[in-house]
């Protein structure tokens, strides 16, 4: 299923193939790979057959998490955008907001994940939005609750802070 | 991006308790959130100006934010100086003009407080008395009786043995307030402080009259209007709600 993860629309778009660190590849519209600056800066310079990018540090499993994100993404723009032209009322950004905050409503793990492969990517909505995520988590919890959630062994042999 | 750097770029995000909580999580947390340019964000967003104050290299924002962001509701006193040992109570009950109750009462009485209930006290009373608001008590030998409609009026003197001088607590106030469900009558006045603390003010001493339910002496209440009264209670539970407190209190009145 990962391996047909866009099957190909006609007329034929651009596409660029993302390979995952475990070896899958992902064929998606050029627009999609673009929000990635990272794929963006330099993109010009290479040859159309030659636009396969190895993501050696992103799992399959993120991968497709972000590509997901970056379609959703890419045509929210077109529509914001298309409702703008003919000024007709949307509420396109605050149903985009909406389907941020369910996409990184995800376990600690996958946030993990997504935080990492959005630097590596350099994307930067939904670094922010992971790093908005990750400090909510936090947001209200007692240290103990902290460790639970993110999984963190308490080190500290004395805890000068406990009495503040 | 590597772990550190992730906390790096939340951290700015985080308010100063969560902040705070992320420095009680492990030693890499703390490394990291003690860096004070978190604390200086966190500062300068709660309090604008203060990022125009010159650094100073004796305060940290994490400091200065642990010092002032919590009001400190609860502070620890220091032992008292006085102890009930050392106090006299004098109290004095009129009804009317002719005086109904008259007794020095020494300190350790009424910090001992009524053990025994006498038969006859209703649970309502009971339960007040056995509440966590401290309160002094004192079982009044022998009871009297009071009529529900005289004006009934108390006088509170203080003694200390170490000075040797007396304060006022109640000049002369009235049970105004006679509280048959509760079976308490109230009065109560405001506590003269030493010049020493000039603007404390408004803190109330309050006395109460605790009466039976009555039908242990054969007398109803509400029967002929007459009332059996067991027992004196002395609170300041406007601001002392413990013995320490109390002690402390006392010792700011106006000792002559």
């Amino acid at each position: 299923m990962k391996d047909s993860f866009n099957p190909s629309i006609e007329p034929p778009k651009k596409t660029v193939t993302l390979v995952s660190s475990d070896g899958y590849d992902f064929e998606v519209e050029e627009e999609v790979a673009l929000e990635s600056q990272v794929i963006k800066d330099g993109f010009e310079d290479k040859a159309v057959d030659d636009r396969e990018y190895l993501l050696f540090n992103v799992h399959s499993d993120t991968l497709e998490l972000i590509i997901k994100y970056c379609e959703k993404h890419v045509s929210s723009r077109k529509s914001i955008s298309a409702a703008a032209a003919s000024s007709s009322s949307s509420n396109g950004e605050e149903a985009l907001k909406e389907w941020d905050e369910h996409f990184i409503s995800v376990d600690t793990n996958t946030l993990y994940d997504i935080l990492m492969a959005a630097d590596y990517l350099n994307i930067k909505s939904l670094l922010d939005l992971a790093i908005q995520k990750v400090a909510d988590t936090i947001h209200g919890r007692s240290p103990e609750q902290i460790r639970k959630k993110f999984n963190i062994e308490n080190d500290s042999i004395i805890d000068p802070w406990a009495s503040e | 991006m590597a772990y550190a750097e992730i906390l790096k770029a939340v951290f700015p995000f985080l308010e100063g308790n969560d902040l705070a909580s992320c420095m009680q999580v492990c030693k890499l947390w703390r490394d990291i959130a003690s860096d004070d340019y978190f604390w200086k964000c966190i500062c300068t967003k709660r309090w604008p100006s203060i990022g125009k104050k010159p650094s100073d290299s004796s305060m940290t924002y994490h400091k200065f934010f642990l010092t002032f962001s919590k009001r400190h509701k609860r502070r620890t006193l220091l032992p008292p100086q006085l102890s009930f040992d050392d106090l006299d109570f004098y109290i004095d009950i009129w009804a009317g003009e002719s005086l109904i109750f008259s007794e020095a009462i020494p300190g350790p009485i009424l910090q001992g407080g009524i053990k025994i209930h006498p038969s006859g006290t209703s649970d309502i009373l009971r339960c007040h008395l056995e509440g966590p608001d401290y309160k002094m008590t004192v079982l009044v030998e022998p009871k009297f009786t009071l009529c529900s409609n005289e004006n009934v009026s108390v006088s509170v003197l203080v003694g200390r043995k170490d000075t040797n001088k007396i304060a006022c607590i109640v000049h002369r106030s009235f049970f105004s307030y006679m509280d048959r469900t509760a079976y308490r009558a109230l009065a109560y006045d405001y506590l003269d402080f030493s010049p020493v603390h000039p603007f404390v003010a408004g803190i109330r001493a309050w006395i109460s009259l605790l009466f039976l339910d009555g039908v242990s002496d054969g007398v109803k209440p509400g029967s002929d209007g007459l009332i059996n009264v067991f027992g004196i209670a002395m609170d300041f539970c406007d601001v002392a709600n413990s013995e320490e407190e109390v002690l402390w209190l006392l010792d700011m009145l106006d000792w002559k």
